[in-house]
């Protein structure tokens, strides 16, 4: 029998093997329902054939464990849920370099699952563009730059990013126009230098996923399933739309916030840029320390002790064309360091609101801001490249 | 003696059926991550379902029928999924195939699927070859056409010829050797 195509074979309808090949060679969706049942049957047959051959050559007992252990998480969750106590894990628990729990996953799906991709999209893209635009030196140690002009402010968020220093941020989301409390409204992100991530996040259905590298190469860590390694800068977002969210659909308006000098360029050239107010205290904004950064402190002794002074600024929007963008951002700098210690997001329309609030530095492992830094030794990995432009 | 409570049990059948359910959803579902939430879909459902679970009947088909509706739900939520979309009705042959599998000897899913290593012996070696890089190393079809120098084209019609031979050939010991 030959293997050979043959292209005289293209004008004929595909066998049921052959639909199945494309089925499973090809990854298409595949609506059987206009064959003949028998034919729907094969096409089965070959499928599970398939799968047969999957579970057989290449067995994952360790991914069968965690599919129960999070079944069994599930449960519990639903229990504490029904019985009305808070499942919420406190953001500090991830102040310690440990492997993440494959765990609780939350239950609403879909529309949960939509709106949680929908608040966490914005969030994640919004993030690593903050996370770039923070200040990469310690708090003791001053630039010190002669005058206090937004533009001197700015730039010296950009003179500090190159610095190879692990800082922690928390990250709050809220959206004020719906009395509805989100599914992810906080999230622990981990920065070294400008230019390396990682967070990890918890997705109703998904469960604990850890996303994270550089603008140039990213990971993400599923549950279970394939770690996921790519030059792909829309790694997470075609991952989410495999899962049905069509969450990320305008992702690339935002994408440029993911390269630091585009967004700081951004926001210096398309935002009308005012100081707001000198020698802040901290208190005068009624911050208080939540009981997240007073754990942190405890973990980082490295969070400032001298009552600090902050610089705040105020960018405007000035393009509406740019649409994806906050309305506003108000950055909160250290007077002295020019470490940006808080930084607020504002969607009018929308009536969203992302606060980035600084809790500290503190060296994490050197494999934190790669994805075997966050999954056991059994996980296999899968490494796509998108082919240069 | 102590009897199990519900959860208890629910955990064994949960262990007893996982590799199977899960053999059940990847024969309709390409996407892995679309499985293990599938997976704890019809878990979650069949712990609330439990009352309505006739304890006097097998656990298996059961969940696989929850497994079922749910995939087909699913695909019609998400057009985009790989989620294979049929007639309930052949839904029922998958199932006559999983209960096929559940009969044979052994504990484990690998056990009762031990059949499939002589249908492997058995396979002429040119598919042979092909069937083993791409399930045994997990090979993309590029992949495994460059590493023996075929086609592309020619490695996907030795791998379907290759699925359809051991088809055949698990079929057979199957239906021709039941615990």
């Amino acid at each position: 029998m030959s293997d050979s195509h043959d292209p005289a074979d293209a004008s004929k309808s595909p066998t049921p093997a052959e639909r199945a090949s494309r089925i499973l060679e090809e990854g298409l969706p595949e609506d059987l329902r206009d064959l003949q049942l028998e034919e729907q049957q094969e096409i089965l047959d070959h499928c599970w054939m398939d799968a047969v051959l999957e579970t057989v050559l290449h067995p994952d007992s360790g991914a069968k464990e965690t599919r129960i252990q999070r079944v069994f998480a599930a449960i519990e969750e639903e229990k504490r849920s029904q019985t009305g106590a808070a499942p919420l894990r406190p953001v500090s628990s991830d102040l310690q370099p440990t492997l993440p729990e494959r765990s609780v996953r939350k239950w609403r799906f879909p529309q949960t699952f939509l709106t949680a991709t929908a608040a966490i999209a914005a969030l994640l893209l919004l993030s690593w563009g903050l996370s770039l635009l923070t200040p990469g030196q310690g708090p003791n140690q001053p630039i010190g730059l002669p005058t206090r002009s937004v533009q001197a402010a700015i730039n010296q968020t950009l003179a500090q990013v190159q610095k190879p220093i692990d800082r922690q941020y928390r990250l709050t989301f809220e959206k004020k126009e719906r009395n509805v409390p989100l599914p992810v409204d906080e999230l622990l992100l981990y920065t070294r230098g400008g230019h390396q991530l990682a967070f990890e996040m918890e997705l109703p259905v998904v469960g604990t996923v850890w996303f994270g590298g550089t603008p140039e190469r990213t990971w993400l860590v599923p549950p279970i399933g394939r770690v996921l390694v790519s030059n792909d800068p829309f790694l997470l977002k075609r991952w989410l739309e495999q899962r049905g969210s069509d969450a990320w659909e305008d992702a690339e308006h935002s994408m440029p916030f993911l390269h630091l000098e585009t967004a700081l360029t951004r926001l210096k050239e398309r935002y009308h840029l005012e100081i707001v107010a000198e020698n802040v205290k901290p208190q005068d904004l009624g911050l208080e320390p939540s009981e997240e950064s007073k754990e942190a402190k405890n973990t980082f002794e490295e969070l400032a002790t001298t009552e600090p002074r902050w610089l705040h600024i105020r960018g405007i929007k000035e393009d509406e064309a740019d649409r994806f963008w906050p309305e506003t951002i108000d950055l909160f700098t250290e007077e002295t360091t020019g470490v940006a210690q808080r930084m607020v997001f504002h969607w009018k329309p929308e009536g969203r609101e992302l606060v980035l609030s600084y809790l500290g530095e503190g060296p994490m492992p050197e494999d934190w801001y790669l994805h075997q830094g966050h999954h056991g030794a059994f996980r296999r990995v899968m490494e796509f490249h998108q082919p240069a432009e | 003696m102590s009897s199990l409570n519900a959860q208890e049990l629910f955990e064994i059948l949960v262990r007893d059926h996982a590799e199977m359910l899960t053999l059940y959803l990847r024969s309709l579902i390409r996407d892995p991550g679309t499985v293990d939430d599938l997976f704890q879909e019809t878990m979650l459902v069949a712990w609330r379902r439990l009352d309505d679970f006739d304890r006097n009947r097998s656990f298996g088909p059961w969940l696989r029928g929850i497994a079922g509706k749910l995939v087909l739900a699913h695909r019609r939520k998400y057009a985009t999924s790989k989620a294979i979309t049929c007639e309930e009705e052949v839904l029922q042959h998958l199932e006559g195939r999983m209960q096929q599998v559940q009969k044979q000897a052994g504990d484990t899913l690998p056990e009762k699927l031990a059949g499939l290593e002589y249908c492997l012996q058995a396979l002429p070696e040119k598919y042979g070859k092909v069937v083993k890089l791409r399930y045994r190393e997990e090979l993309s079809i590029g992949s495994l056409a460059e590493r023996l120098e075929l086609t592309v084209e020619t490695a996907k019609k030795r791998l379907q010829r290759g699925r359809a031979r051991l088809l055949d050939c698990l079929k057979r010991r199957m239906a021709t050797s039941v615990s």
